[in-house]
């Protein structure tokens, strides 16, 4: 199979398996892109949801696009993008054809609260398994500690924490780097 | 012509929905106002559907809108208009990334910028926990008490689902479809 089919594929099944929007989709991309494939590493998928912070656009298209464009450039980005479409599309297709009361139906409704907890367990494993990677020393702790509270209490927008938290990390980096100078 | 229109909008709403599916939601109700492609309420009913049909929520709605605005070719269209600028921010910003990734201030900024993303993801989690975990859907609800009755209440058959889930995922590392799938029978069973 060549690496366009698998990308096709791969972001088939991390669409099909993606209940809701954001970071719904991070589970099935850790699976797929970064354990399965190795087309990535948990920071680059941790930097790629970054970025798709501040890029217009739809975050799981973005992901998608960066992944792919890795492996085999515009054209990888393409059937990554297409991937992550075609199961949404036909879905919705069915739905809006044959069953528009979908989401009125019980079995739906209690499927879809058990699938909310699944959903919320696979993120909080996710996010024990990023802390080692992106909390290495105290500073990072800090700035984690701080967004928390910037975002939890003061509903600052994700985009100035961002900004905010590479700031302090430039300005931490230089202070190392002119102490290290100073050092020797 | 309609698919040009159509097209257009979701141009415009590629262009300008920063953060994903949700972010597009106001321009949708902006867009029902101006365009009369389809009201308020319709849009809701939309809404609901592509949010618990499975696939990331953002595309779900724009197929949906674009079927419902002009058909098949509708929905195609929509989705190539709100694909289309993220194609082409994604390999801009992808290029400069390349070159510039050894560069000591893009680093340091990485450096920086990890844990915070880290705290978005625990914070998104927060929310998402809420629709997780408290009563939602409960016996038709009269008055305003019982409504507030209901949305504070955690979920005990939720939790008690979730501490499960936390110990075998950790236990029994599978693939998520597995864990998923089998949330959605529980879900089911016990009617969650």
């Amino acid at each position: 199979m060549t690496l366009l089919w698998q990308l096709f594929w791969a972001f088939c099944r991390v669409s099909l398996f993606t209940f809701g929007g954001g970071l719904a989709i991070l589970p099935m991309v850790q699976k797929e892109a970064v354990e399965a494939h190795q087309w990535a590493t948990k920071e680059e998928v941790l930097d790629y949801y970054a970025i798709g912070q501040f890029l217009p656009g739809l975050n799981a298209l973005n992901t998608a696009g960066f992944i792919g464009l890795k492996q085999k450039g515009v054209a990888g980005a393409i059937a990554a993008g297409l991937g992550i479409i075609f199961p949404s599309f036909v879905i919705i297709m069915v739905i809006a054809v044959a069953f528009l009361n979908f989401s009125d139906i019980p079995v739906v409704q209690h499927a879809i609260a058990g699938i909310r907890v699944a959903v919320l367990v696979l993120i909080i494993n996710i996010v024990v398994s990023l802390w080692k990677v992106s909390i290495p020393g105290a500073l990072a702790f800090l700035i984690f500690i701080g967004a928390i509270i910037a975002g939890f209490f003061f509903s600052l927008s994700p985009v100035y924490i961002i900004l905010i938290a590479a700031a302090v990390g430039i300005c931490f980096n230089i202070a190392l780097k002119r102490g290290r100078r100073r050092g020797v | 012509m309609i698919f040009w229109q159509l097209f257009y909008e979701f141009f415009k709403i590629g262009l300008f929905a920063f953060g994903g599916g949700l972010a597009a939601l106001p321009f949708l109700y902006h867009l029902s106002i101006r365009s009369h492609w389809f009201d308020y309420e319709t849009l809701s009913n939309m809404v609901a559907i592509a949010q618990s049909a499975p696939g990331p929520f953002g595309i779900n709605i724009t197929t949906f809108v674009g079927y419902h605005v002009a058909g098949f070719i509708g929905a195609l269209v929509a989705i190539l208009g709100i694909a289309l600028p993220s194609l082409i921010f994604v390999l801009l910003v992808a290029k400069l990334l390349n070159r510039y990734q050894d560069n000591f201030f893009v680093h340091s900024a990485f450096y920086g910028l990890r844990p915070a993303v880290l705290a978005l993801i625990v914070l998104a989690a927060l929310q998402f926990g809420q629709t997780a975990l408290l009563h939602s859907v409960q016996e038709p609800i009269h008055g305003a008490m019982q409504i507030q009755f209901a949305t504070t209440v955690l979920d005990a058959r939720a939790l008690i689902l979730m501490a499960a889930l936390l110990f075998l995922t950790n236990r029994f590392p599978k693939h998520p479809i597995f864990y998923i799938a089998i949330s959605a029978v529980i879900g089911i069973i016990f009617k969650l």
